[in-house]
This record gives structure tokens, sequence and C-alpha cells, in this order.
């Protein structure tokens, strides 16, 4: 049977979690190992990914990406976490990147939302609605 | 217009703008190549949802996975990299319907490929819709005529029916939907042509021939070729059926045919294997058949209270060796009202069109005819079957007693009478006037190789001779007695004048 990379991370996660912390460094060997057996070395990237899925998905945490144009200071941070946490409830971990494009304010994105609140977007929202009367204007 | 107001108008433009926080539903692609994208995320997507990739490139989602959405690409996916980022529109797949699209050529997704200016539709009509309900519909009562006689003499098509056109290549089979489109001309229908996997050089011959004979003026091509994607090929019938539903809805006559859909069946098939859904009989997906039912069971002649349109549907398919009980011929025969059968061996003994009499059916019927052309396709078929049973004597000739040799011959003057070139077709009133006269024998005179000749003559004859005859069956749509009367009289007048009579 096939056993998939999530299952594999599955199987992963609970079996740190059932051992102490001092015998992690076994649990990896091992799992390195049967890894190999299996030739899913090339795997292990994907893996990973799955893991830290389950991992927050178990933990509660929900990870969110975050560009700016400039660097967030500490106390944007706060508060951005802050505010995240209070309307999700959950345990908040930011990504952060840079991306000059966004001109201002930021961008927020999970697996399955993103939230542009950036200055770009809004000029282009301008822009469009700019061409939009235009167009209306040159037809009539 | 001045300088000053456009510069006052977009600063209040500006000023009035309000920055707004844009939420998107979103996924990221794992996995793209063949068409194919599968996307993690998007936890919300329903299935025949668009979704836009970036890149001017569109999706429509087709599986729903317990952890991922698997979806087609519309168009180049060799931007589209793993990772990249997908944004659900919450649109099901639509196209722009309207009077906009009439004489244009277009692709599955109504964006122009003429080259003309870009498609502005009235409304966006779903792609996928349920088709209309019973309670809608009314049976059908009026003819399509295709103009060519063989099939309106003894396979009506009536407004709203399914006709399947089916045969070998090179048996003629887009050349009866040709004639038949052709023949519409101020009939008040308006056609559409759904290529799916053509060559571009037979689709640009038809459009051409199409405009020199002033159909463009009320067909919409919708091309899906064959060097596009499976999934446009996939999508193609549908768009079509769409964008002729928008006519129906608005009481008009609708005529769309599917050229082929053998080729879609494929196309759906490449589809649904990369999606990696089970393969079953010629490793077609399970619902092949619900595929073209669904595709089919659209066409509908709508009653009164709903605006009394109709949509005529003329399903292709494309048969290898004749065999018609390969998986999908069998499966599209058994969803459409009839068929229209055509034959390689009769296409080269030069029996054009190839149809073979016994095989083609149309389960409408005689309800599909007007009365004049009723009163002489009874005696047609019936002779026409006669002769069938009769022909493998013909040989022994001389052998035969008086009644069947006048049974071949008139048969032989009767297969004489169906034949017709492409690109003719006739009106029906012409159709019911030849007919008339070769069912009640006034041909058995005529050599059989001038039966073509005494046709063509004897009704430029009566365009002159006959001019009120001919307006008065035009607007009855009968056969009077008294009609009869008159053009056995023209007939035999006619007759005066050939020189080429056997004794």
């Amino acid at each position: 049977m096939k056993v998939s990379s999530k299952q594999y991370a599955q199987s992963l996660y609970q079996a740190l979690e059932q051992t102490p912390q001092n015998h992690w460094e076994n649990i990896f060997n091992n799992f390195v190992v049967l890894l190999a057996k299996n030739h899913l070395l090339s795997q292990a990237p994907k893996i990973f990914i799955e893991f830290k899925k389950y991992y927050n998905d178990q933990k509660g945490i929900i990870e969110f990406q975050v560009k700016t144009p400039v660097p967030l200071n500490s106390e944007q941070r706060q508060s951005l976490t802050q505010r995240l946490k209070e309307i999700t409830g959950q345990k908040i971990e930011l990504i952060e990147s840079l991306d000059r494009a966004l001109i201002g304010g930021l961008v927020l994105q999970t697996a399955d939302l993103s939230i542009d609140g950036s200055l770009k977007n809004n000029l282009q929202d301008l822009k469009k609605e700019i061409s939009l009367d235009i167009n209306y204007l040159s037809e009539t | 217009m001045d300088k000053n107001q456009i510069l006052e108008a977009l600063t209040k433009k500006i000023k009035e703008h309000e920055s707004q926080v844009k939420l998107e539903k979103t996924g990221t692609v794992f996995e793209v190549g063949d068409g194919i994208a599968k996307i993690s995320g998007l936890t919300q997507a329903m299935a025949g949802e668009m979704l836009d990739f970036g890149h001017d490139v569109s999706g429509v989602v087709l599986n729903l996975e317990e952890d991922f959405v698997g979806a087609i690409l519309l168009g180049d996916y060799k931007l589209i990299r793993e990772g990249s980022l997908v944004k659900s529109t919450e649109r099901i797949l639509s196209v722009p319907v309207g009077p906009a699209l009439i004489g244009r050529v277009v692709d599955p997704l109504g964006q122009a490929l003429d080259g003309r200016e870009p498609i502005v539709g009235d409304k966006f009509y779903p792609i996928e819709k349920i088709a209309p309900r019973v309670i809608t519909r009314q049976p059908v009562n009026t003819p399509l005529q295709t103009g060519i006689k063989i099939i309106d003499a003894m396979i009506p098509i009536g407004r709203g029916q399914r006709e399947l056109i089916i045969g070998d290549r090179q048996t003629g089979k887009t050349a009866i939907a040709i004639d038949t489109i052709i023949n519409q001309k101020g009939q008040n229908v308006i056609c559409l042509y759904v290529s799916i996997g053509q060559k571009e050089a037979k689709l640009a011959r038809i459009v051409s021939e199409l405009a020199e004979r002033g159909a463009m003026e009320y067909t919409t091509v919708v091309a899906a070729n064959a060097s596009d994607p499976a999934s446009l090929l996939y999508l193609a019938p549908f768009a079509g059926c769409a964008m002729g539903e928008y006519f129906m809805d608005q009481g008009q006559d609708v005529l769309v045919v599917y050229d082929d859909l053998s080729k879609h069946a494929v196309a759906y098939r490449q589809v649904s294997l990369l999606l990696r859904r089970p393969p079953g009989r010629e490793a077609y997906p399970g619902d092949i058949f619900y595929l073209h039912s669904r595709l089919l069971e659209r066409a509908a002649r709508l009653n009164d209270d709903h605006g009394g349109g109709s949509l005529t549907a003329l399903p292709i398919i494309e048969t290898q060796a004749g065999d018609i009980s390969a998986y999908i011929p069998t499966n599209v025969i058994s969803i459409t009202d009839g068929q229209i059968f055509l034959e390689t061996d009769l296409f080269y003994q030069g029996i054009r069109p190839a149809m073979n009499t016994g095989l083609s059916v149309s389960r409408v019927g005689s309800a599909a005819q007007i009365k004049a052309m009723k009163k002489v396709a009874g005696r047609l078929k019936l002779e026409m079957a006669q002769f069938r049973e009769l022909a493998t004597f013909a040989q022994f000739g001389s052998d035969l007693d008086e009644i069947t040799k006048r049974q071949i011959n008139r048969g032989r003057r009767l297969t004489e009478v169906l034949k017709q070139g492409q690109y003719q077709p006739m009106p029906v009133v012409e159709q019911v006037i030849i007919l008339y006269a070769v069912t009640h024998g006034f041909l058995d005179n005529v050599p059989v190789e001038k039966v073509s000749d005494f046709e063509k003559d004897f009704l430029s004859y009566c365009q002159i001779h006959g001019q009120k005859l001919f307006a008065d069956m035009i607007q009855t749509k009968e056969l009077t007695e008294g009609q009869e009367e008159e053009l056995k009289k023209l007939i035999a007048e006619f007759k005066q004048t050939l020189d080429y009579l056997e004794s």
C-alpha cells in the first residue's frame, strides 16, 4: 500500500507527541532511516510541509504571510498579531516578507484567503474605475 | 468637453475614491501539467466555478477532493508554476450571449476569433444549465426545413428536435448540416455551428462558404479547433448551447450543430483520465452518457407561456468503418430523437446525400411536415421500401414479371430524384412538386439518366408557367385536389416539350 506524505507527517507528529523531548533525536533518526528504506528521501520537503500544516492544525495556530513595503516595527507587529488573534480566536504566527511594489499598506495571506489592503491594489481599483468612465464617455 | 472639465471630473473622482480592502479566497497550485492543475486551499470552491490563475489564464473546477481541488486550465498554462496563487471568482463559468454574437466566429469563452472588434454580450449565461422542465415544453410540430429532399420527405426534422447525423469520415455529414444552415435564410432561425476539434482549414472553408451564401447574417460559429487544449473542446458544445438558449428564451427558433461529438467525447476522456477519474468502457469515464444527455436534453420547444422559442440540435458522430454499435454512437443514438445514417458505399455509388433510408429514422415523424409534404411522403416511403426489397433482383432484369419491373423502374427514378448536390438546398414547395411527379408515375417514361435534367427544367418551367400554383402552395402549405389537377396539367404540358421520352 502506498503511504502518502500526509500520513508520514501525521505518524511522525504522533510519535513525537508520545515521547519526551530528550528522545526526539532518536525518533528523527529512525524516521530518516525509514524514509531511506522506502526510497522516499526525495519526498522529505513535501513531508516537512505536511508536518508543519498538521502541527499548526493540532496546536490551533494560523500562519499569516505578511507582505509590506517597509519592515514592520515591533509595535506594528504586536498590534497586528493582537488584532488577528481577536478575529480568529487562535494563535497567530506571522511570516514577514518585503515587497516594495506594494507602495504602502499590507497584504495578508493564509492558505485559502488573501486580504489585500495595499496602496497598489487601491490605485489599481481607481485606475479601473476611471478607465470605465473614459470608455463610457468615449461611447456617448 | 474641454480640458478643465476633464481635470475637474478626474479630481472629483479621485477625491471620492474610497480605499477598500480586498478580501479574496485563494489557493496555491501544487501540481500543473497537461492542462490540469491541482490546487490546495480554495476551501470554499464550487464545482464548475471559474478560477483566476493570473496571466490571463482561467480555469474551471471539476474535481473537489479531500485536500485539493482539480481544475482544467483554459488557455496557455506554461506561465503557471507550482506555488502560483489562484483566486476564486465565485462565479460559475459563463459566456457572453446576445445579438452581438450573430455573424461572428468565437471561441468557447465568447472571445472573437475573426479579428473583428471584441464581443460585448448583453448578458452572461452559465454554460451548464438544467434543461427546460416538462411543464415549459410543448410537442414538436413545426418543421425545420433542411432543404434536402430525402430528409424533408422521409425523416422530417421539427423545431426543437434532436436529430443525429452519423456516418464514417468523408460521407457528407458536415455537408448536410451546412446545407441546413444555408436553407434557414429568411426562415427566422438563428443558427450556431459548433466546431469541435476540426482542422482550422476546414473551418475556414465552412465560414467562407457560409459568408458567401449570406448565411453568416444569422449564424454564429463557435470554434475549438484541433490545436486547442482539450478543456476548450470539452466546453465548446456547452458554450454554443448557452448562446443558443439566449435566443430561445427570447422566443426565437434556434438551430445548433455540434460537429462532432465523437471528438468531444475524446476530449472529455482526456480531461477525465488526467484528473484520475476511473476509466470505463473504451476508457471513457463513467459519466460520458450523462455528458451528452444533459447537453442534448437542452434542445427544446417551449410552449407559448414560456415564449414559444425552440432549440433544435443536430449532433454529428463519426463512426469507424460503419460501426454504429461502438460506445459513443449507441449512446448518442439512444439520446436523440432519430438519426440520419450515412454510408460510404452509397456515397461512392454516387447516391448523395449517402443516406441509408432503412436505418435512418425520425422519431418525431410527420408531425413536423407541412400537409402537402405529408401527402407525397407517405407514398414515397412505401415505394422506396418496396424498391429496397426488390433491388437485389434488379440484376436479373429480363426474367422479372411486369409489376416487379415497374416497381424497380420507379425505384430507380425515385433514387435519382432524391440525389442532390451540396450547397443546393431546395424550397419545400419545389420538393413537393417534383416528388409528386415521380411518385405518381409521371417520370416513368423519362430515361433514368435524364431524370435530373427533367427535374431542373421542369422546376424552372413551373417558375414561369405555374406562378399562381407556387404562390398558393407557399401560402396554404397544402396540396388540394384543385392544385393537384393544375399540377398534373403543368406536367403534361411540360412533357410535350421534351424529345427524350421513352415510348
